[in-house]
């Protein structure tokens, strides 16, 4: 489990505490502490499927009373998406009724969790019936149209799912999310320079997220061919410019800049296997980024991952090659 | 310089200063009541349209502030988009697609022609929210006035005011002599009115957004604000903006500058690589001339091309 | 422990402001009782109010967390496959019904 905390980033430590503490309560049920954890991973946005079912379903039926009343709500809407993502049926029907009791069939939230629920079941005629007769309504309702796509998604229908969601991105063109996923559909097509518009479109939305320079420029990188190697050699240093190794020594949590290091070297080398001349700076950027990746392998990680690294290095090393 | 004190009677307590306080609360509490029955039943209009203009105005100030971002292609290729081609008739870009209306000489009715009969449905919002404020405190107002008018309601305690606060505190009644910390029952109406809407909020808290409510609200997102420049000529002018940048890319020698800040901030020794790379230098002639082995530059070739083939095939 | 002692220095910064608002006001009308005209507040009150400033500014800035103020740090802090995530788009037919029942076991 320590392993796991060395790989991944402060966000995720902190859920892990929660977790920890959640199954160390043991058989008492510390319903401030499940409602701090859920409220968390509303905030943060990771998928937690596994652990919000069980107690947040636990705390949805025998605590919604201490919950006040929006917060309730939007736990019950939280717990019953976990649990359709678990594969449990029954119990996101009966949350659905307490639901839709209290709203009427009528509002559109409720019967938007009613088509999650259909989607789960594969009813996805039913579904996407729900989601037409909602955009008849509201015809500018974003997440009905995002569902949609999402069912094309899972029927593996790809090429209707991107037709839609283009559709869809022409009405709301400042859709981060929306972007990365037709990026990741064009991807799957292996039409590199497709996902690139998209990612381009992502990173204009959100120009200081290192992230998104990170997977523009392995993107670049796929596509291949120098000048992509060296645009994308450009893209990963941006990015770290961005989450600055400078300030390593001050992070609690990990450095989360390794992806642009491994770029880094990766894109330099293959630029260097086309016989593509290189900048003294590049060299320089290589020599730092092999240091550097050294130094946090060793603090962070056990001797064979060491090992490891050090044979990536010695295998992608441009210097010291006849 | 000091005076007496002057005796305010108790009855004045009971029957004007008690009375304001708590008419104020409930017509404060009705008012957010009728102002929720109204907003749930005018069911905002969505309009596709709007929040496609909203959007791209939206995308296009994006691509103004970080265009620096993209590689200097895909800039040419959004603003060929959005502004068009230069010389083709074809290609107008979709920031010239709306044409202007009818300008007419008269203001008035230009600013009828661009909130009136685009959305109607704004103006009628906008009475209804002037409607749900004026309305109870001209009321109040004239109420207050008409009754209690011409005498002193109560007096602050603690420490005396300066004398710049009488006409604030002393509403209505013009004597010069009186001291500053006895206050007009008009402006004790308006002290408890800006007073107490934070307490309102507090106190009505539950009522004020029901839940209901805002299980709609949240969900659908209310319709772009109604604004007064017409979209033409927000369109114009970012047009105008885009055409006025001069591509840069801030990707320039990106790696010298990194460099330098990696060496100016931590203790990172550069002295060691450099003369590793002037150890290496005959080693960068070496690296460029490479030779490539034909094999593998081969294997690659057909790997781009296998890449790029499916985005073709999509297209 | 340094966070307790700020919160004490915050308490005694507000107390001493609150005194010297209390001394300049005795002093006025001191000086209304005596007829003297009003020709500023004295040094002692100015100095008292600079120090309540100064204990009360230390105090409030070391009695909280402070956040970094670059927005960087802060998506540093978001896990990379995060953004792999788009509970928007999420499908259902997946290994996740029988994942939970082995996690469940």
């Amino acid at each position: 489990m320590s392993e796991m905390l060395m790989l991944t980033s402060s966000d995720s430590i902190e859920i892990y505490r929660y977790e920890e503490k959640i199954r160390n309560s043991g058989r008492s049920f510390n319903w401030v502490l499940v409602r701090d954890t859920l409220r968390f991973l509303r905030k943060s946005k990771i998928r937690k499927s596994n652990l919000v079912s069980k107690y947040g379903l636990k705390l949805v039926t025998q605590y919604l009373n201490k919950l006040d009343d929006q917060e309730g709500y939007d736990t019950i809407e939280q717990v019953i998406i976990a649990c359709l993502d678990c594969g449990d049926e029954t119990n996101p029907k009966k949350l659905l009724e307490q639901l839709k009791s209290k709203f009427g069939k009528d509002s559109v939230r409720v019967q938007r969790i009613q088509a999650l629920c259909y989607e789960s079941n594969n009813q996805l005629a039913e579904a996407l019936q729900i989601f037409e007769s909602i955009l008849k309504k509201y015809p500018s309702d974003a997440l009905s149209m995002k569902r949609q796509v999402a069912i094309f998604k899972g029927q593996g229908n790809l090429n209707k799912a991107i037709q839609v969601l283009n559709a869809y991105l022409q009405i709301y063109m400042c859709d981060l999310e929306a972007w990365l996923e037709l990026s990741s559909f064009h991807i799957s097509y292996l039409s590199y320079s497709t996902a690139l518009y998209c990612l381009e479109e992502v990173l204009l939305n959100a120009p200081i997220n290192f992230v998104f320079y990170i997977k523009y420029a392995e993107t670049l990188y796929c596509l291949g061919g120098s000048e992509n190697y060296n645009s994308a050699i450009q893209y990963y240093t941006h990015s770290l410019e961005l989450n600055s190794p400078t300030e390593m020594d001050k992070l609690d949590h990990p450095p989360t800049f390794l992806p642009a290091i491994y770029g880094i070297i990766m894109s330099i080398y293959s630029m260097c296997e086309e016989g593509h001349p290189l900048k003294e700076s590049q060299l320089k950027l290589m020599e730092w980024a092999q240091n550097n990746l050294l130094i946090i392998t060793k603090k962070y990680s056990s001797n064979d991952k060491l090992n490891l690294v050090k044979h990536f290095i010695d295998s992608t090393d441009i210097f010291n090659k006849d | 310089m000091t005076e007496s004190p002057i005796v305010l009677d108790v009855e004045i307590r009971n029957w004007v200063v008690i009375p304001i306080l708590i008419v104020l609360f409930i017509v404060s509490a009705l008012k957010l009541n009728i102002s929720k029955i109204m907003q749930i039943n005018s069911g905002k209009p969505q309009d596709v349209e709007k929040t496609m203009q909203m959007q791209t105005i939206n995308r296009v100030r994006r691509l103004v502030s970080f265009y620096n971002r993209i590689p200097q292609r895909s800039f040419f290729i959004r603003k060929s988009y959005l502004c068009g081609t230069t010389g083709s008739k074809t290609n107008k870009g979709i920031l010239s697609s709306i044409a202007p209306v009818q300008e007419d000489s008269n203001p008035m009715n230009m600013m009828f022609a661009n909130s009136m009969f685009t959305d109607p449905s704004g103006i009628t919002d906008m009475l209804k929210g002037n409607i749900m404020h004026l309305i109870p405190q001209v009321t109040m107002m004239s109420w207050v006035n008409h009754f209690f008018s011409g005498f002193v309601a109560c007096k602050l305690p603690f420490f005396p005011l300066t004398i710049r606060f009488k006409t604030f505190l002393q509403r209505g009644i013009e004597m010069g002599s009186l001291d500053v910390s006895y206050v007009s029952s008009l402006s004790w109406y308006f002290l408890c009115w800006f007073g107490s809407e934070g307490i309102n909020a507090i106190l009505l808290g539950d009522n004020m957004v029901s839940p209901d409510a805002q299980f709609l609200q949240s969900t659908i997102e209310s319709g772009p604000p109604t604004q007064q420049t017409p979209i033409h000529k927000i369109y114009a002018s970012e047009k105008e903006n885009i055409e006025m940048i001069r591509y840069d890319s801030i990707m320039t020698n990106i790696e010298d500058r990194f460099l330098d800040n990696i060496q100016k901030k931590t203790s990172f020794d550069f002295n060691q690589i450099n003369k590793n790379t002037i150890n290496n230098n005959n080693n960068i002639n070496n690296i460029k001339p490479k030779p490539i082995k034909s094999n593998l530059s081969n294997s690659k070739q057909s790997k781009r091309i296998s890449y790029q083939k499916p985005s073709s095939l999509i297209k | 422990m340094k966070r307790g002692i700020a919160k004490i220095f915050c308490i005694i910064g507000i107390s001493i402001f609150l005194h010297t608002v209390y001394s300049a006001l005795q002093h006025r009308k001191y000086l209304r009782l005596t007829d003297q005209p009003f020709e500023g507040v004295p040094f002692d009150i100015v100095v008292e109010c600079i120090i309540s400033l100064f204990l009360f500014a230390w105090g409030i800035i070391n009695s909280q967390f402070l956040i970094p103020i670059k927005a960087s740090t802060h998506l540093a802090k978001k896990s990379f496959d995060s953004y792999d995530y788009r509970p928007n788009f999420t499908v259902f037919n997946h290994r996740g019904k029988y994942l939970n029942e082995i996690l469940n076991k």
